[in-house]
């Protein structure tokens, strides 16, 4: 009996390893945090109840697996994310009013697809100490293939020290509703 | 028995959940994963295909509901997007957004503040209010916020990029 549970667990933990790493491949963000985070938490439950017989405890082992797998992959879907965001501002620090670069993201994880594309500085926000600019961003490319249709987006990059990075501050939080 | 007790359970669910869609979506999963879970865990007898039913359920409608709420704020953020790019600098208009469903309706004022032209796109930038019903009730002026929209080859779009994720921090 105990056999076949500890079989049909590995199984399971396997199908979820498959699917977080289809998901990933594809570039699917949020759906990989919540299959992934689904998973180990079931999983975790039932190697729970492996060892308990008690019902909270094993839903208590299983809700906290399935916390601490969330948080670890939206950590590493912020990680790459971060990377990308530098990539693309340490290309258009340097650049004039006007003046356009192709930039290109190379990330360290495949949990995002890596994307290509131009950007131009539209505007300098302030000078001296406060160095940042307003940049367009076009995205032309996502993973292997060329996107349809460009997609632009607008975004602000202040320089820390030698370093630009992106600047662009969060949404105010009436604003972001549904979108966690 | 456990019949009885299940179609009780998913009765007690279907209630929490239409309860809680009226006032906030984005917590009907939990609740609807717990519910799931106790009518499995009581249909079953073991804790383990309760958990998992419960976590799977959970896991599916969080998917779910996000996919429509955010499916929403594009609806909006199109509407609002499209009619700034046909107005000029300085000028003003309503705006509004009805859905399908009588959820997540918004309506306000936009007015574009100025406009750039780049080797890459053409933008505005515009400032938008939200009415809501809490400044109305207290009399006063809606809550304005700033955007940006560009024009790409599917006409005028949201161009308002992610935050840093160094100021991602909680909101996600």
């Amino acid at each position: 009996m105990m056999k076949t549970k500890q079989v049909s667990m590995k199984t399971s933990v396997l199908g979820c390893l498959l699917v977080a790493c289809a998901l990933a491949t594809s570039g699917c963000g949020s759906l990989l945090a919540e299959s992934a985070s689904a998973g180990a938490g079931i999983a975790s439950g039932a190697l729970a109840n492996a060892v308990t017989d008690n019902a909270g405890v094993a839903t208590g082992i299983g809700i906290g697996v399935q916390a601490a797998v969330r948080s670890g992959v939206q950590y590493y879907q912020r990680k790459v994310h971060g990377e990308a965001q530098a990539q693309i501002a340490r290309i258009a620090g340097p650049l004039q009013v006007g003046q356009v670069r192709p930039w290109k993201t190379s990330l360290s994880l495949p949990l995002e697809s890596e994307e290509a594309g131009r950007v131009v500085v539209s505007r300098v926000i302030s000078t001296g100490e406060l160095d940042c600019k307003e940049i367009v961003v076009s995205v032309e490319q996502s993973g292997p293939g060329a996107l349809p249709a460009s997609e632009f987006y607008v975004a602000s990059i202040c320089r820390n020290g030698n370093r630009w990075a992106w600047a662009q501050a969060e949404p105010a939080t009436e604003r972001w509703g549904a979108l966690q | 028995m456990s019949c009885r007790r299940l179609e009780a359970a998913a009765r007690m669910g279907a209630a929490l959940g239409c309860a809680v869609l009226l006032s906030a979506c984005s917590s009907v999963a939990g609740i609807t994963g717990a519910a799931a879970g106790i009518a499995s865990g009581s249909a079953s007898a073991s804790p383990a295909v309760g958990v998992a039913v419960g976590i799977g359920v959970q896991a599916g409608i969080d998917a779910s509901i996000k996919f429509v709420l955010r499916r929403w704020s594009q609806q909006e953020q199109a509407r609002i997007a499209d009619l700034v790019g046909g107005m000029a600098v300085g000028q003003r208009g309503p705006w509004e957004i009805r859905h399908a469903v009588p959820y997540g309706d918004g309506q306000g004022e936009v007015q574009v503040v100025r406009a750039f032209a780049t080797p890459l796109a053409e933008c505005k930038e515009a400032v938008f209010s939200v009415e809501d019903a809490a400044s109305r009730a207290a009399g006063a002026a809606p809550p304005r916020f700033v955007t940006t929209v560009c024009r790409g080859d599917q006409g005028w779009k949201w161009a308002a990029a992610e935050p840093a994720v160094a100021r991602w921090g909680a909101l996600q």
